[in-house]
């Protein structure tokens, strides 16, 4: 079984999770200034130990109802010790125990960060969301992009056959050749997004957009696919700010970060470089020598304001 | 003498909409607007597929080649199908492709999947309300402008469209677009499974013509046949009533490694060639008390086929909308008889997969007993055969089991001076001494 990054990497380390973390702040403020509010959102996460997520959520939106869940007892102790702020409710179930027995219908922000093995129950809670969902609320879903544990060893054609029992229609259309663990964030991702727009297709009240969808990799790959639910006028809103602010974020595959790994007087060129009108400025040539290539820029350039900076801070 | 009144009972055309929409599902509306194209690619080979062996014929032959291309496109604003088959005549077009209906003489002999005359326009009215067709013809073709609700709100009878006249052309085909599409097919089209549904449909479906005398593309994508095998070693029956001929073949479906995939068991119906039912296990095909048992998961690896073929095709027990077959036609009902009795022989088998006292047929069991493999489109139309279970040697071995009382294997027990050896360890202790002082000292 592989084991989750969390186990073996401090969680404050993440670089590309910590990124990924401040886009998705970042399109939360492009939906606050389309007119969709989302400081008077609730948010129901799972914060984990850390509580980075809820952390962000309230410092940078002003958001103060929160929920953690947390489905394991021992670290739900741990959860609850380590529980941030005194407005965070955890609780020790399940996405989809939770789901069930919510009955509070006020506009909410959904991040299921599962750090966890693609299967049937999360196609399950999508669909949940679907159902539970009110008119200006956001689902956001994080899964671990190869193939679950329990699939680890076994071959293309008994994870195709896993698939097919398990996920019925959404299994349709799935080939060997993407059970194959290098293409296996690929089938995740086209799944997932399948499962947003099923989970939303009958409703009427409003329109579902996926609009965030990224690739990312610390230690092991994570895809994570969502969006907002709101209205016909507010969508088309939403799309232009995100056209405008977040553009890598509209392709048709997810937007795969890339790992820079830079240091901090290479980082201070590059912010130089890639807001330089000229692609040949003396900073953009002197990264070249260094051997970074265009790739590095255009990535940079996508990620120069969620980039995170670490420091040691207790010696 | 009372006045005799003749009461208005003409049909309504917005309830007839309604009526002829609301049991078809989008997706076999899409089928249905592709069975008129393959029917019309079909028309040149027409006389030359008129039973099971001329469909065999069909599939065996690899020189044939696909010669009419479909293409379909779906989008959130219309949906247009292509293809480039005979196109329809004017003349057909004004007598008969818009008729609701057909009278029974004016069924086409070339027709092979064309049956009531209601599959295109019913269609056509699934999906949206504006439709164009343009069809050029070797005798000249037509076009159609037509607009659903204006045409429903037109009172005047006789019910017609109107179409317009095309000079003759060498290049032949017919297009339609369906634009101004409902709302719940807009929605049905974005669910996130809808496409890739419809690829799958269409791949089980038209399994027998795809590669031979159609090629299907979907959104620009080429769709290939779903091909399934089973092991040779199959039992199959034929009959014939009237100008239908029927072959019934059952047997063991070629597993993914040591599985059987679920959508591959159970009874698959082709009429003409088309796909109608798929991996059935209800009580429609004879499971669950009507002659088969309830399926259960050790019937896995059980894969039927039940290959109807008629030149009058009326008389198929094929639905209207094709998605199924008609439960109380004579035809089907000869049908599920011979499938219970072709069926059955292959239950008898598997059911010694997992029996009270274990499994009897092993996975290596099943792959010895397919004596190879064949594709089932293949064995659907070959010649008449019986499954052969494979034989195995008597066991070496039995089980023996009984009940004691606790008291008198405690006895025993105490007897032998070991306390707490156990009813099973007593069992044999028993049989033992029975066998070596009882059985081989008479020897």
């Amino acid at each position: 079984v592989k084991r989750s990054s969390t186990d073996f990497i401090a969680y404050d380390l993440r670089p590309a999770k910590q990124t990924e973390r401040r886009i998705l702040l970042d399109f939360l403020k492009c939906a606050n200034e389309c007119g969709i509010t989302v400081s008077d959102c609730r948010y129901v996460g799972m914060g984990g130990t850390t509580f980075y997520d809820f952390h962000l959520m309230h410092r940078f939106l002003g958001i103060n109802r929160m929920v953690s869940l947390e489905r394991n007892l021992d670290t739900h102790i741990r959860s609850e010790f380590n529980c941030p702020f005194n407005f965070i409710r955890v609780e020790n179930v399940t996405a989809a125990a939770f789901m069930a027995g919510d009955t509070d219908e006020r506009k909410t922000i959904y991040w299921f960060d599962y750090d966890d093995g693609f299967g049937p129950d999360i196609i399950a809670d999508i669909t949940a969301l679907g159902t539970r969902l009110t008119l200006g609320g956001f689902a956001f879903v994080t899964v671990y992009g190869n193939p679950p544990g329990i699939l680890d060893k076994e071959s293309n054609e008994q994870r195709l056959e896993y698939f097919q029992e398990n996920l019925n229609a959404f299994s349709i259309g799935l080939a060997l050749a993407d059970m194959e663990t290098a293409n296996f964030s690929k089938t995740v991702h086209q799944v997932l997004v399948s499962a947003f727009k099923n989970a939303f297709s009958a409703r009427t009240d409003g329109q579902f957009q996926v609009l965030f969808q990224i690739q990312y990799k610390d230690s092991a790959p994570m895809v994570t696919v969502g969006g907002c639910f709101c209205e016909r006028g507010h969508a088309r809103a939403l799309w232009r700010r995100v056209k405008a602010d977040l553009p890598f974020l509209l392709s048709a595959s997810p937007y795969k970060m890339r790992n820079l790994n830079l240091t901090e007087r290479e980082r201070v060129i590059f912010d130089i470089a890639v807001t330089k009108r000229r692609s040949n400025s003396k900073q953009a040539n002197s990264l070249r020598k260094l051997g970074f290539g265009q790739r590095d820029f255009d990535a940079y350039k996508d990620l120069i304001r969620f980039l995170p900076r670490y420091h040691e801070s207790i010696i | 003498m009372p006045e005799t009144l003749l009461a208005d009972a003409r049909p309504e055309k917005r309830l007839f909409i309604s009526l002829i929409t609301r049991d078809i599902s989008l997706i076999d509306a899409f089928l249905d607007l592709i069975d008129n194209s393959i029917n019309a690619a079909l028309e040149p080979l027409a006389d030359d597929l008129k039973t099971a062996d001329d469909y065999q014929r069909l599939l065996a032959n690899s020189r044939i080649k696909p010669k009419v291309e479909i293409d379909i496109s779906v989008g959130a604003s219309r949906i247009v199908l292509t293809d480039n088959a005979a196109g329809i005549s004017a003349e057909m077009a004004e007598k008969h492709v818009f008729k609701f209906g057909r009278d029974a003489p004016q069924g086409h002999e070339s027709d092979r999947l064309s049956v009531y005359g209601i599959g295109l326009k019913r269609a056509m009215f699934k999906c949206g309300n504006r439709i164009n067709i343009i069809s050029d013809h070797k005798d000249g073709g037509f076009g159609l402008e037509f607009n659903v609700a204006k045409w429903a709100k037109d009172k005047r009878e006789p019910w017609t469209f109107e179409i317009q006249k095309r000079s003759p052309k060498s290049k032949t085909g017919t297009r339609i677009v369906i634009s101004e599409l409902h709302d719940d097919v807009l929605r049905r089209i974005d669910d996130g499974l809808f496409l890739s549904q419809l690829r799958d449909r269409i791949a089980r479906t038209y399994s027998m013509f795809i590669g031979r005398v159609v090629e299907i593309k979907l959104k620009g994508q080429q769709i290939s046949k779903e091909t399934f095998e089973i092991g040779k070693n199959y039992a199959s029956e034929r009959w014939k009533s009237g100008e239908v001929s029927c072959n019934i073949t059952a047997g063991i479906a070629i597993s993914l490694g040591t599985h059987f995939r679920d959508r591959n068991a159970g009874w698959f119906v082709f009429c003409n060639g088309r796909a109608v039912l798929y991996a059935d296990k209800s009580p429609l095909t004879g499971w669950a008390g009507a002659g088969l048992p309830i399926f259960q998961p050790k019937h896995r690896p059980f894969l039927g086929t039940v290959f109807f073929v008629s030149p009058n095709v009326e008389e198929l027990p094929w639905t209207t909308t094709k998605a199924s077959v008609n439960e109380e036609s004579a035809i089907w009902q000869e049908a599920k008889r011979h499938m219970v009795k072709v069926g059955r022989v292959i239950i008898n088998f598997l059911d010694k997969r997992y029996t009270e006292d274990g499994t009897e047929i092993t996975p290596s069991d099943l792959q010895d007993a397919s004596q190879g493999t064949v594709s089932v489109l293949t064995a659907a139309v070959a010649k008449e055969r019986t499954f052969a279970p494979p034989k195995k040697p008597p066991p070496k071995e039995i089980r023996v089991q009984y009940l004691a009382k606790v008291r008198d294997i405690e006895k025993i027990e105490s007897h032998l001076r070991r306390p707490g050896m156990g009813g099973s360890k007593v069992g044999r202790y028993t049989f033992d001494y029975f066998l070596k002082n009882e059985v081989r000292g008479d020897e």
